[in-house]
């Protein structure tokens, strides 16, 4: 797009500025960490914008920027100072446990989901997605986001949280499981 | 030894299996559980396409080079 290889207007930097508060808030759980974290990512952005790979538009790179911000957080001794996680939310999984029967056999069929055609479909189901980890539970959704945006290993993860592999383990499963319900449900059901 | 897995077990083993590389005990149950289940085999995809639209949702990359998001200088 043409608006974003220029330099980005003040418009286009607020948009941008919200995004990435989304990401960092739910990726490390304290909004005014996220504050800190993002004017650091934008600062790097509006400084050195003229600078970056032309084909990459103003969010993606922004995204990587601030996706490294966080990461050297949580690699350095700061990260010490956030609440620690664990007893902050009860394990129990009350949708997980309906979902199965008492046998663990799947308690309804699992159904297909609608497949995207063309690139506005895949796009509005990646918007769907992004509401669905909107709403997993804080811990849940910040597990998945360091495995799957920051792209922790599960053992940093455990360590750096300082949380027990199994625990590690069961909260990204039902972060996982979670988000596929809320996709059956909300993304849509193949016919 | 249980040869055969539950529903329940084997969607925990589809998303460990996300993060790391099962044992060959668990890699040969949950072939033949998928090879008999069509709700697993089901769940399977949708948990791989997660981690695909995630990617893509984070403007990563849909591979696992995840060096081609590193911003430049």
């Amino acid at each position: 797009m043409h608006a974003e290889l220029t330099a980005a207007t003040d418009d286009e930097l607020a948009v941008l500025r919200r995004a990435l508060l989304r990401h960092a808030r739910a990726t490390v759980g304290d909004a005014g960490l996220a504050e800190d974290l993002v004017q650091d990512c934008l600062i790097v952005v509006v400084q050195k914008q003229d600078t970056r790979c032309g084909e990459a538009t103003l969010t993606t790179w922004a995204k990587a920027v601030l996706r490294h911000k966080i990461a050297d957080w949580y690699r350095s001794p700061d990260h010490r100072r956030l609440r620690q996680l664990d007893g902050e939310e009860d394990l129990v999984d009350e949708a997980g446990d309906a979902l199965f029967t008492a046998g663990g056999s799947y308690a309804h069929p699992v159904s297909r989901w609608e497949q995207p055609e063309g690139r506005m479909e895949r796009r509005q189901m990646m918007d769907t997605l992004e509401l669905c980890i909107d709403h997993l539970p804080e811990r849940s959704g910040r597990l998945f986001l360091m495995r799957e945006w920051l792209g922790f290993e599960t053992p940093e993860i455990c360590h750096t949280l300082g949380i027990s592999a199994d625990n590690c383990r069961t909260i990204l499963h039902r972060a996982r499981m979670s988000l596929r319900a809320c996709m059956t449900t909300h993304w849509g059901k193949a016919s | 030894m249980k040869l055969l897995h539950s529903c329940m077990r084997v969607a925990e083993l589809l998303s460990q299996q996300l993060d790391g590389p099962l044992d060959w005990l668990d890699r040969l149950r949950l072939r033949i559980h998928l090879s008999m289940c069509s709700d697993c085999t089901q769940v399977d995809e949708q948990l791989k396409e997660l981690r695909s639209l995630s990617g893509e949702l984070f403007d990563r990359g849909s591979t696992d080079d995840r060096s081609s998001a590193t911003p430049r200088p």
